[in-house]
């Protein structure tokens, strides 16, 4: 049985970073560079999301002699979830800060 | 490459290697990334994380495929008793370490006894004794009763767990 997506501030993050370029496929160190998480932290993000399915991996065909390098995509399913995760995260102070206005 | 890059590297290196063949995929693209890491302590600190990644991505295959192995399509029961089994085991160490305790005040309070052998006695009675009486009762118990021999081993690991910090503390 798969687990549950673990929906970390940090996840949404990463996901952020990858719909703002949901075409292309990115490298890890770019993203970290990007969320400026580090490898201790992205990369087991990364994890979850290939095991979900929401992340598709491929290796950059380089030249010969020159090692490849892995690169990161989110799949279909992976752009409609986490357009819905991050959107349903940037509603939350929102849903804070109408629920303190009322009160 | 500087020395610190390149002791970072060969640490992730042997990591990446060692890890499981799902892992290892995850080790290989962390190490290829670290060569496009700016500045050698920023590259050390990607290493460490990545090795944190491998080593606790390997620790928790490891115990879910001993979970698997052990406990997976068995009954219900089979896994009761064995979990009675291993606390039976931790409960038998636990005794065992009481029994040491009772011998060692005992002894302190005796009238012929030297004070100035205390902590020895402290030692030998509180460590050492219920260690090997765990290790030898483990060794005997390990093919007929494993779970209680897991049991018994826990008991001793936490028992050295607790002296070492003991130690550390009241050096």
């Amino acid at each position: 049985m798969r687990r549950r997506l673990r929906l970390s501030p940090q996840t949404i993050q990463v996901l952020g970073a990858f719909l703002a370029a949901h075409k292309s496929w990115r490298y890890g160190y770019d993203i970290s560079r990007d969320t400026g998480l580090k490898s201790g932290t992205l990369y087991p993000i990364l994890m979850r999301l290939s095991e979900h399915k929401l992340l598709e991996t491929s290796w950059e065909a380089t030249a010969a002699g020159t090692p490849p390098r892995h690169m990161y995509r989110l799949t279909r399913e992976g752009v409609c979830s986490a357009r819905e995760h991050v959107r349903s995260w940037s509603m939350r102070p929102q849903r804070a800060a109408v629920s303190g206005a009322r009160n | 490459m500087s020395a610190i890059r390149r002791a970072a590297w060969r640490l992730l290196n042997r990591m990446a290697q060692q890890a499981t063949p799902e892992t290892r995929t995850w080790g290989s693209a962390m190490l290829r990334e670290m060569d496009f890491v700016e500045g050698n302590w920023e590259a050390l600190l990607w290493a460490l994380g990545s090795i944190t990644v491998l080593g606790r991505n390997s620790i928790s295959r490891g115990l879910r495929s001993w979970f698997d192995r052990n406990f997976s399509g068995r009954s219900s029961r089979t896994m009761t008793a064995r979990i009675t089994s291993l606390a039976s085991g931790i409960l038998i160490g636990a005794a065992v370490l009481a029994v040491c305790i009772v011998a060692f005040v005992s002894l302190v309070h005796a009238s012929w006894f030297e004070p100035a052998y205390g902590k020895l006695a402290d030692r030998l009675l509180i460590v050492v004794v219920p260690e090997t009486i765990y290790l030898a009762g483990a060794l005997a118990l390990w093919r007929q009763r494993k779970p209680m021999a897991v049991g018994v081993l826990v008991a001793g690991v936490i028992l050295i767990a607790h002296a070492a910090m003991h130690f550390i503390t009241h050096r």
